[in-house]
């Protein structure tokens, strides 16, 4: 399933004295199949653009396509839509309501008109995926821990079986195991059912290690698309417009500041080694 | 007297049972004008711990001094809290007031200062905070960073020795994390004022005085930051992370390269790389 | 976007009357409503009606705005004008269908709209003219002397001034909550009236979840920051009357007692 969006804008509140532009004439598409992270500082507008991937909101201008058709086309497919692209929100635990952990995890299949025993296998499914542990499934939502419930969160949009999913701040609030194991969780999700995932975020350090392609907005607009390494190159003007760049691409951005060969695009620990072993090696050789 | 905060011996348990103790025998000091951070992993203990600082939670066992009072003596708990203020973690839950210079002036208010003086005390909590042309706002219009930076204006507008802060950042972008730990160390340099704070991001320990990680209870480590983040394996291991600098250089010496990798700061990371690639040539 | 809603209805210029004490225009707005109904007779109308006109030109504020309030009661008026205009007994004026109408029952229809309609325009005054907060200082101040035999003066104002910074934080939080549901293909727009109440269950549990944890962590910041109920508390803004205040006073006692004197003096035409 492609996604398009074509010179989508919203201004809130148009025309009174509130009237603020959220985002203006984006355009981007999004193939089957791709990992993408979606980057920018809080009101850059990123919040406002998912919301209208799934028609949550509707564009003041513009129009989002799906497989080239437009998705407010008709009523009956908007609702369909809902379904297609799930839509994790930022601390999604807030939205969990049911009595046990299976029941909130089935209402997205249940509302899908889904037969009990397709629901009963999407739960299992959606757990995991998304790493809950069967025994919770009979648990109140409430008793859960902080990461449990995102967990479980995320399974309820699971459940869906979307064909994209987007998934807004997913590791906010949580301490760095917990951010390791949700990204985790997400990379493996992507790999096994070739999902299209939009990873939206601030930090760039939480993007990295995972994507394929990184979206940049800035008030408003998408400012650079790109792949990881494309973007990365960039590491100075991304910190300028508020984002947080890994310490090693910092890093390396300083020593080819100070002239030393290296590239600036670096922002994992692992290929910041190899690039400095391969340095050292080669000036051994040249000694020879 | 040096210092500030004082555990001896200190238990807390939620419930009676044996089981459910946060932590025992706890045994802490915090000197004043120490900037110190307190990690640990959700559920380690930390909040629970930074909560008998301002006696909000009082101990089951053992006793935690304030400036040589201990907390468990209710007539003296104002005392307390004007000594040892807190921040928490969400900026929307903590800010009473429908405009941000009342929500500086509500502690003020709460102990009857004359009206006057709380007037002069909030300009001045609000200036060092650099909020003040921002003192007739509505709070709810405010970005994290600043929210949180009003919740310190209205602890630091009580004049405390100390500030404790429970995971002040957790909630922020990176913009709002570093106006935030940028008001903290001025706070701590140009104020003298102790600083407590319990964060999960490393790299708000890398410039604090002193660590102190947390595990089930019991204080793992208490160091300065260098030798902290040395333990990178231990770190590691109890779910927490180190800074990525510290990382790099971790790698490179468990790769054979001869690097000391209790450098925290990117400058003193450029550095140690500059210095070996230098040796080599 | 969704907090930016403007709460009550204050209308932020800087006027005379938005400088009054809100102690103050609370009791003349209470004043007010209470003198309009000794009000009879239309010169002592008349004079209201010049009050008003000086005060909503002092105000600053778009007559037609006020105007807008009567809107919602519009319904209400049309009705007692109606009640009032045949059931008043007296000298007949004419006869509509089957009904006889008289002239006190016309007058005492026209001054009823008028006093009701005065009365809406006079407590618009005090809203639009007054935030939220001050209005909330005022009450306090207002109930400070009851505190003796037992109204939580300084907890209401309190709960009120909570109630007013919270109030923002949980319409974007229902927004959000609404938001997430629908993402789940929750249907808010469609069925009949029990399929729509069960659709709210999805929204209103983790509000009230969100609403309890909230509170439970601001008692706790609140308690951090010394609160200890209202009994010696002290205010940062402690606005004290000023030669304005008195200058509106005088004037609305002026006012008042005139055209409350004129109707005693005015025996044509009754309103009752």
């Amino acid at each position: 399933m492609n996604l398009e969006i074509k010179n989508l804008s919203h201004i809130y509140m148009p025309g009174t004295a509130f009237s603020t532009v959220a985002i203006k004439n984006i355009n981007l598409t999004i193939h089957s199949g791709e990992f993408i992270g979606l980057i920018g500082h809080s009101g850059s507008g990123k919040s406002t653009l998912i919301q209208h991937l799934n028609g949550l909101l509707k564009g003041t201008e513009g129009e989002i396509l799906i497989d080239g058709k437009n998705i407010f086309a008709d009523k009956g497919m908007l609702k369909e839509l809902r379904f297609k692209v799930g839509l994790v929100f930022q601390y999604p635990e807030a939205q969990l309501f049911e009595e046990t952990v299976y029941a909130d995890i089935a209402f997205g299949p249940k509302n899908m008109g889904l037969s009990d025993d397709e629901i009963d296998k999407r739960v299992k499914e959606a757990i995991s995926l998304s790493g809950v542990k069967e025994e919770l499934l009979d648990k109140s939502p409430f008793d859960l821990s902080g990461g449990q419930k995102r967990r479980v969160a995320i399974a309820g949009v699971l459940a869906m079986k979307p064909e994209i999913l987007i998934l807004d701040e997913p590791t906010a609030g949580l301490d760095p195991k917990g951010r390791r194991s949700i990204l985790n969780s997400i990379k493996n999700l992507h790999k096994k059912t070739g999902m299209t995932v939009i990873l939206v975020s601030h930090s760039m350090e939480d993007i990295a290690n995972n994507v394929e392609r990184i979206v940049v907005m800035n008030q408003g607009t998408v400012v650079m698309d790109g792949t990881v390494d494309e973007i990365f190159s960039n590491s100075n003007y991304l910190s300028g417009i508020g984002l947080g760049i890994p310490a090693v691409t910092k890093v390396f951005s300083k020593l080819s500041e100070a002239g030393y060969a290296v590239p600036k695009n670096i922002y994992t620990v692992e290929s910041a080694v190899e690039i400095i072993k391969k340095l050292l090696e080669k000036e051994v050789n040249n000694d020879q | 007297m040096n210092n500030i905060i004082k555990t001896d011996n200190l238990t807390y348990s939620y419930t009676d049972n044996e089981y459910s103790k946060v932590f025992e025998n706890l045994n802490l000091n915090i000197n004043k004008g120490e900037f110190v951070c307190l990690l640990g992993h959700n559920g380690s203990g930390k909040s629970t711990l930074a909560k008998h600082f301002n006696a909000i939670l009082l101990p089951t066992g053992g006793v935690c001094y304030v400036n040589g009072i201990d907390t468990k003596v209710e007539e003296k708990l104002f005392e307390i809290r004007k000594n040892v203020g807190m921040v928490f973690q969400n900026p929307d839950n903590q800010l009473v007031a429908t405009i941000v210079e009342d929500d500086v002036a509500f502690a003020l208010e709460n102990l009857g200062v004359e009206p006057a003086v709380i007037r002069s005390r909030v300009d001045e909590a609000l200036k060092t905070v650099g909020l003040y042309e921002f003192r007739k706002a509505a709070p709810h219009k405010l970005s994290g960073g600043q929210k949180q930076r009003v919740a310190i204006a209205g602890v630091i507008a009580l004049r405390p020795q100390c500030i404790v802060l429970d995971e002040p950042t957790a909630m922020l972008d990176p913009v709002g994390r570093k106006e935030v730990m940028d008001t903290l160390y001025r706070l701590n340099k140009e104020e003298n004022l102790t600083i407590v704070l319990i964060t999960h991001y490393m790299e708000e320990a890398v410039r604090a005085d002193r660590v102190i990680v947390l595990d089930k209870g019991i204080v793992l480590l208490d160091d300065c930051p260098k030798r902290i983040f040395e333990n990178v394996a231990l770190i590691k291991s109890i779910g927490l992370d180190v800074p990525q600098t510290t990382e790099l250089l971790y790698e490179l010496y468990r790769n054979g390269i001869k690097v000391s990798f209790e450098k925290l700061t990117i400058d003193e990371c450029v550095d140690e790389i500059k210095n070996i690639l230098e040796e080599k040539k | 976007m969704i907090s930016d809603i403007t709460l009550g209805q204050f209308y932020p210029v800087d006027s005379f009357i938005h400088k009054l004490d809100a102690e103050i225009k609370i009791i003349l707005t209470l004043l007010f409503m209470v003198a309009i109904f000794f009000v009879q007779g239309y010169i002592g109308f008349t004079i209201i009606f010049i009050y008003i006109l000086i005060t909503v030109k002092a105000s600053k504020i778009p007559f037609l705005f006020l105007i807008k309030g009567i809107k919602p009661i519009l319904f209400f008026i049309v009705f007692t004008v109606i009640l009032n205009m045949f059931m008043t007994d007296g000298e007949k004026a004419f006869t509509f269908i089957i009904w006889d109408v008289t002239y006190e029952g016309i007058f005492a229809s026209v001054f009823m709209a008028l006093r009701i309609i005065f009365l809406v325009i006079g407590s618009s005054l005090l809203t639009y003219t007054t935030s939220p907060i001050m209005l909330t200082d005022g009450i306090e101040k207002l109930l400070k002397p009851f505190v003796k035999i037992g109204v939580p003066a300084y907890e209401l104002a309190m709960m009120m001034s909570i109630a007013l910074r919270f109030i923002p934080t949980l319409i974007e939080e229902t927004d959000k909550i609404i938001k997430a549901q629908k993402a789940r293909g929750s249907d808010f727009e469609t069925g009949g009236l029990i399929k729509r109440g069960k659709a709210i269950i999805p929204i209103l549990v983790p509000l009230f979840v969100s609403a309890f944890r909230r509170a439970d962590e601001l008692a706790m910041a609140m308690e951090a920051r010394c609160y200890n109920g209202g009994v010696s508390r002290t205010r940062l803004r402690e606005s004290r009357p000023g030669v304005y205040d008195v200058y509106a006073v005088i004037i609305f006692a002026l006012f008042m007692s005139l055209s409350i004197a004129i109707g005693y003096t005015n025996y044509e035409f009754k309103g009752f």
